[in-house]
C-alpha cells in the first residue's frame, strides 16, 4: 500500500489507481538513465524538501530559544554544537547553498537564455562550483 | 486536489517573485548564520535589536515560509498520487510554516520589548 500510495505505476491495473490522471515518474529508477541534468534537478528538490522540512523548524526552534531567555538558548546552542549538532548545519548549509545557486540557475532560464543542452550543462557545472565556492566561503566566515 | 490545472501560472508567477527575492535574502540569512555562530545569549539578542537585521529577519521568515509552502505543495503533486494524503502533507506544511513565521513575529516582539 505504501509503495502504491508513492508510486502507483508499480499497480498495472489502472483502474486501481487512486487518481486515474498520469503523474510524473520517478527519475530514479527503471524508468530513466540517470543522467547530470535529471540528477541537479532532483537534487535541487530533495535541497529544498530538507530545508522545509529541516532547517527550518530548527531555526524557528532557535529562535523560540532566544525568546526563551538565556538558559533555553544556552540549553539549544549546546543540542547544536553537539556532533550530530554540527553535521546538521553543515548539511542545512550546503542545500541552502545549491538550492540558490541552482535557483538563480532556473531564473535565467526563465528569461529564456541558456537553454540549449550545451549551456544547461554549462550552467550546471558552473552552479555546482558555485555551491562549493559559497559553502566554503560561509563555512570560513563562521569558523574564523 | 492540485490546484496547477487551475492556477498554473499564478504558482508560477508567485514562485519566480518569492525566487528572485530570496536571492539576497538567503544571502543575508547566511549572513546572519555566520554572525550568530558561537554567539552567547547576549550578542544573539543584540543581533536581533539591531533594525536592519529584525527586519531582514521578518522579511526572510516571511518570503521563505511562502516559497517553502509553495515547492512543497508541488512536489506533493508530482510523487504523491493518494488525494487525501497529498492534501494532508500540504497542508500540514503550510501549518508549519505559519507556525514559523509566528514564532519569528514572537522572538523579534520579544527581543524588542526589553530596549
Amino acid at each position: 500500500m505504501w509503495l502504491q500510495t508513492l508510486m502507483p505505476e508499480a499497480i498495472t491495473d489502472v483502474s486501481k489507481q487512486p487518481d486515474p490522471r498520469p503523474i510524473s515518474p520517478f527519475l530514479i529508477g527503471p524508468y530513466y538513465r540517470p543522467q547530470l541534468t535529471s540528477m541537479l534537478s532532483i537534487a535541487s528538490r530533495l535541497a529544498g524538501i530538507f530545508v522545509t522540512a529541516l532547517t527550518m523548524p530548527v531555526m524557528f526552534l532557535y529562535l523560540l530559544a532566544i525568546a526563551g531567555g538565556p538558559e533555553s538558548h544556552a540549553r539549544f546552542v549546546t543540542l547544536l554544537g553537539s556532533l550530530p549538532g554540527k553535521a546538521f548545519c553543515l548539511v542545512s548549509l550546503l542545500c541552502l547553498c545549491y538550492h540558490l545557486a541552482n535557483g538563480i540557475r532556473h531564473l535565467v532560464w526563465d528569461t529564456g537564455r541558456a537553454m540549449s543542452l550545451k549551456a544547461i550543462y554549462g550552467t550546471g557545472y558552473l552552479m555546482l562550483a558555485g555551491t562549493c565556492v559559497l559553502f566554503a566561503l560561509v563555512l570560513w566566515r563562521a569558523l574564523a | 486536489m492540485s490546484t496547477a490545472d487551475h492556477s498554473g501560472l499564478g504558482h508560477w508567477k508567485s514562485q519566480r517573485l518569492s525566487s528572485l527575492l530570496l536571492v539576497p535574502l538567503t544571502l543575508w540569512l547566511l549572513w546572519a548564520g555566520v554572525a550568530l555562530t558561537g554567539a552567547d545569549y547576549d550578542s544573539a539578542v543584540a543581533f536581533f535589536r539591531q533594525p536592519f537585521h529584525a527586519a531582514m529577519a521578518l522579511l526572510t521568515a516571511g518570503i521563505m515560509v511562502y516559497h517553502a509552502q509553495g515547492g512543497i505543495a508541488v512536489v506533493c503533486e508530482d510523487y504523491v498520487a493518494h488525494p487525501g494524503l497529498q492534501s494532508a502533507l500540504i497542508w500540514l506544511t503550510r501549518l508549519g510554516c505559519l507556525a514559523g513565521f509566528l514564532a519569528t513575529v514572537y522572538t523579534i516582539y520579544v527581543v524588542w520589548q526589553g530596549s
